[in-house]
């Protein structure tokens, strides 16, 4: 029984040890630093930040029971 | 953005990606944190609870607890896990603060990991729409009861939303003397499944082997580990 | 802004500042279009397997529907087809269970996982005519296990009850389209590697490894009892925590931004979000075993990373909120964004309530009883089913080159699952939180708790007609927009690669409708 808790607990500290040291490591290495650069990752030219690319459920006037979608022209 | 990377031109910058932009340390991390869990909650339990053994229960060892179920224990106990009875009737008692288990008379005691030794698979159960089963032997040990309650529930339980299982049970023609294993009493049956004049209602082997089992679940055994029963 | 190309014999010499300009339209105008190719041929790429997937997935989730009423009438009316052996509520049910979780959500979220790959990677999909046959593979087995079920050979192991011919199958499948997704992976063009991928890549790890583990431990080896449950219940929280969460997920961080046009709100706490899930999640299993035999440290561990997982539900709540903070309208016109931020705002309830429901103080009255079922619900059909209705919506069209063919039918749908869930999900909470109080209350008779939890169940089969009803509703969509009714969609889609390269010739004309509608879109 001792031996189980002796493992738990040392198992438990060396986690948290490693969880911390590699947290600081994350930041000194600047692994939190320009991170909002992959947010913008899926954007491109043909739906740039800024334009919405669904709306299945707008343009009342089109006939009542058709969706339309942005990336539809108007033909 | 990411255009002048797909078009094949070196990028305008020299920028530095984060370790969140590359498979090996996100895979090895999340191998290893899901490695941790198998290791506490599956390998953990094994090692400490995995080698119990069956207690001698007689002086010299004659007699022991569990017992595994066989032969006919096992073939019910199939029949048990085929039909799904899981998943209305648990079989496991809580300690006494924790919930009315014993209160309600389910149990003398808690039951232990040594009480299901040789479950295989296991049937503790996550639901009572049902009573708990952990006992049921010791509390209704009439086979003809568990007959009848299993051929229309609301017969000996009025209210009770359990399904008939008379699909386990056969309608027979009377030939000679009817059978000793037959259904006797018929109330709260309703007409049209009671048997014809001249003809019979009997458990089929699975039924028997079903009611079998029930009978053999008695898990009030005393356990040291358990503490002493509760009065 | 000029949308078309200039004809060569323009007449007359222009101002050098307006050809200047001009070129520069133009060479936007050819960057739009090239990356509006680049996005369609990827989807292209995957619409064989992609499709195959959620057809297979609407199938089952019209099969599981059912098995879902059978069983919930069962409850409350035991007479209701009880003389067949196959029909019995306890056959029915885990023939409910595993076709909604292997076939339903997981081909759901296969499709969803392999689509967001290509997408995010911005490469094709590797092996899409093998994944498409894993398909085959992964339903021939499930409806041989789904028969399995109903004919008596479930193993009544919560969440592993298919049968031992059935379980090879859909694992050999899901290896097949764990190698797709990393080999697309591996030949990313996309430098980032975004949220979403973390997210899938880390599923698509999580998911085989740990079927076949519990399966392997579960049947082949000679383990028995107790211990057996702790693997069971560490397998089917994981099947919730490290499979069908991650890609819900995946599709929200993806979805969210993608719809509204703003980036996620803050990306940092999206890394804390993700490696807090990886590390608490995978502990859960523990809190379904409260009370019963197994060692106590277990439980406690369990109920400690139940309560954690606070943190990456916070973080991933927060992340969403504040991205669609003023963009709310948006909700308005687009059938994704509805279905998806649903789903999200259901995640972020559902493990709150999960986290709660682990403490002892609460899990005394709630465990054994309806209530876990309505928690259950909470997270696969308001978390995980709308998040996936929200990715079809979103994903189909850009596969078949087809419009939902109408949009009230889309609201409808919309409208029964919203108030079917919800319904279902009050119906019982109430009543089990009812059932709970009373079971522990040894004074009350057993039969006056089940009298009293009939109107729930009664509750909860209209609920299931709701959902059902709605379910149908959306396969008729979804096949007529597999069978070509509904607007064509336009613009910049070569959705069609053949017919485009035949027609490479107009390539130069067809910015003009594509601009056109980039220009429409701006807000």
């Amino acid at each position: 029984m001792t031996l189980y808790v002796a493992v738990v607990l040392g198992g438990a500290a060396a986690f948290c040890g490693v969880a911390a040291l590699a947290l600081a490591w994350a930041f000194r290495t600047g692994q939190f630093g320009d991170l909002q650069a992959g947010a913008r990752s899926i954007f491109d030219e043909a739906e740039p930040i800024g334009s919405t690319t669904d709306d299945g459920f707008a343009s009342p006037t089109s006939s009542a029971d058709s969706s339309s979608s942005s990336s539809r022209s108007r033909s | 953005m990411s255009d002048h990377h797909a078009n094949g031109s070196a990028p305008a910058t020299s920028e530095r990606l984060s370790l969140m932009n590359y498979a090996p340390p996100i895979v090895l991390g999340v191998a290893l944190t899901f490695l941790s869990s198998w290791l506490g909650l599956v390998l953990a339990p094994l090692v400490q609870i995995g080698d119990q053994g069956p207690i001698p229960t007689l002086e010299g060892g004659l007699d022991q607890y569990p017992n595994p179920s066989v032969g006919r224990l096992e073939l019910g106990r199939q029949v048990y896990i085929e039909n799904g009875c899981l998943y209305c009737h648990s079989q496991q008692i809580r300690p006494e603060p924790f919930g009315a288990d014993i209160a309600r008379g389910w149990g003398p005691r808690r039951t232990t990991p040594t009480d299901y030794i040789y479950d295989k698979p296991h049937l503790l159960g996550t639901s009572r729409t049902g009573p708990d089963l952990t006992n049921i032997g010791a509390r209704q040990p009439s086979a003809e009861w568990h007959h009848r309650h299993l051929y229309w529930p609301p017969s000996t339980s009025p209210g009770s939303i359990m399904p008939s299982f008379r699909f386990l049970y056969e309608t027979r023609k009377i030939v000679g003397e009817p059978s000793d294993r037959r259904i006797v009493d018929f109330e709260g049956v309703p007409e049209h499944l009671q048997p014809p004049p001249g003809y019979q209602i009997v458990p089929s082997e699975k039924a028997t082997a079903l009611v079998a089992y029930l009978i053999s679940l008695d898990r009030t055994q005393d356990l040291p580990v358990a503490g002493a029963p509760t009065p | 802004m000029s949308l078309t190309v200039s004809p060569p014999g323009r007449s007359g010499p222009a101002p050098l500042s307006e050809r200047a300009a001009a070129s520069r339209t133009e060479f936007q105008d050819e960057q739009r279009l090239r990356a509006a190719r680049r996005t369609a041929a990827i989807d292209a790429s995957t619409r064989l397997p992609v499709l195959v997937y959620f057809a297979s997935a609407l199938f089952w989730l019209i099969m599981g529907s059912v098995l879902a009423i059978l069983a919930s009438i069962k409850l409350h009316a035991p007479w209701f087809f009880d003389e067949a052996s196959w029909l019995t509520f306890g056959r029915v049910r885990p023939a409910h269970l595993n076709t909604m979780a292997y076939g339903w959500a997981s081909m759901g979220s296969v499709a969803t996982a392999l689509w967001l790959t290509a997408r995010l990677t911005r490469a094709p999909l590797a092996y899409p005519r093998l994944v498409a046959g894993s398909a085959i593979l992964w339903n021939l087995g499930l409806l041989a296990g789904a028969i399995g079920i109903l004919t008596g050979s479930s193993t009544s192991v919560e969440w592993l009850e298919l049968p031992p011919w059935s379980a090879p199958p859909i694992a050999a499948a899901f290896v097949i389209v764990s190698v797709s997704a990393f080999v697309t992976f591996a030949r990313r063009t996309e430098k980032h590697v975004y949220v979403s991928l973390w997210y899938i890549l880390a599923a698509v790890l999580w998911f085989p490894w740990l079927y076949t583990a519990a399966n392997l431990m579960m049947f082949s080896q000679p383990v028995s009892g107790v211990p057996l449950a702790t693997l069971n219940w560490w397998y089917a929280h994981n099947a919730l925590g490290l499979w069908f969460t991650p890609v819900g997920l995946a599709a929200a961080y993806y979805l969210i931004p993608k719809v509204i046009g703003r980036p996620i709100y803050s990306y940092a706490l999206s890394v804390i979000g993700f490696w807090s899930l990886a590390l608490f999640y995978n502990w859960n299993g523990g809190h379904h075993l409260i009370g019963g035999p197994v060692p106590a440290w277990l439980v406690t561990v369990s109920i400690v990373a139940s309560v954690s997982m606070i943190i990456p539900v916070i973080a991933v709540a927060i992340n969403h909120h504040m991205t669609m903070t003023s963009h709310f309208s948006v909700l308005k016109r687009s059938p994704t964004l509805r279905f998806v931020v649903f789903a999200a705002v259901a995640y972020t309830l559902t493990s709150l309530q999960g986290s709660m429901e682990a403490l002892r103080e609460v899990n005394r009255i709630t465990h054994f009883t309806h209530y876990t079922i309505g928690h259950a619900h909470l997270g696969l059909y308001g978390f995980v089913t709308m998040m996936l209705f929200g990715t079809m919506y979103y994903a189909v069209p850009r596969l078949t080159g087809r419009e939902w063919a109408s949009a009230t039918a889309a609201r409808l749908h919309f409208w029964t699952c919203a108030l079917g869930v919800v319904l279902y999900v009050g119906a019982l909470s109430i009543g089990g939180w009812i059932q709970g109080m009373m079971l522990n209350d040894a004074e009350t008779p057993f039969m006056k708790i089940v009298e009293t939890t009939i109107p729930y169940l009664q509750a909860r089969s209209v609920a299931g007609g709701l959902m059902t009803t709605g379910h149908v509703i959306f396969l008729g969509l979804f096949i007529m927009n597999l069978t070509g009714f509904g607007p064509r969609r336009q613009g910049p889609l070569t959705w069609d690669e053949r017919a485009d390269s035949a027609h490479r010739g107009h390539q130069l004309t067809r910015p003009s409708s594509s601009s056109m509608s980039l220009k429409e879109t701006r807000v």
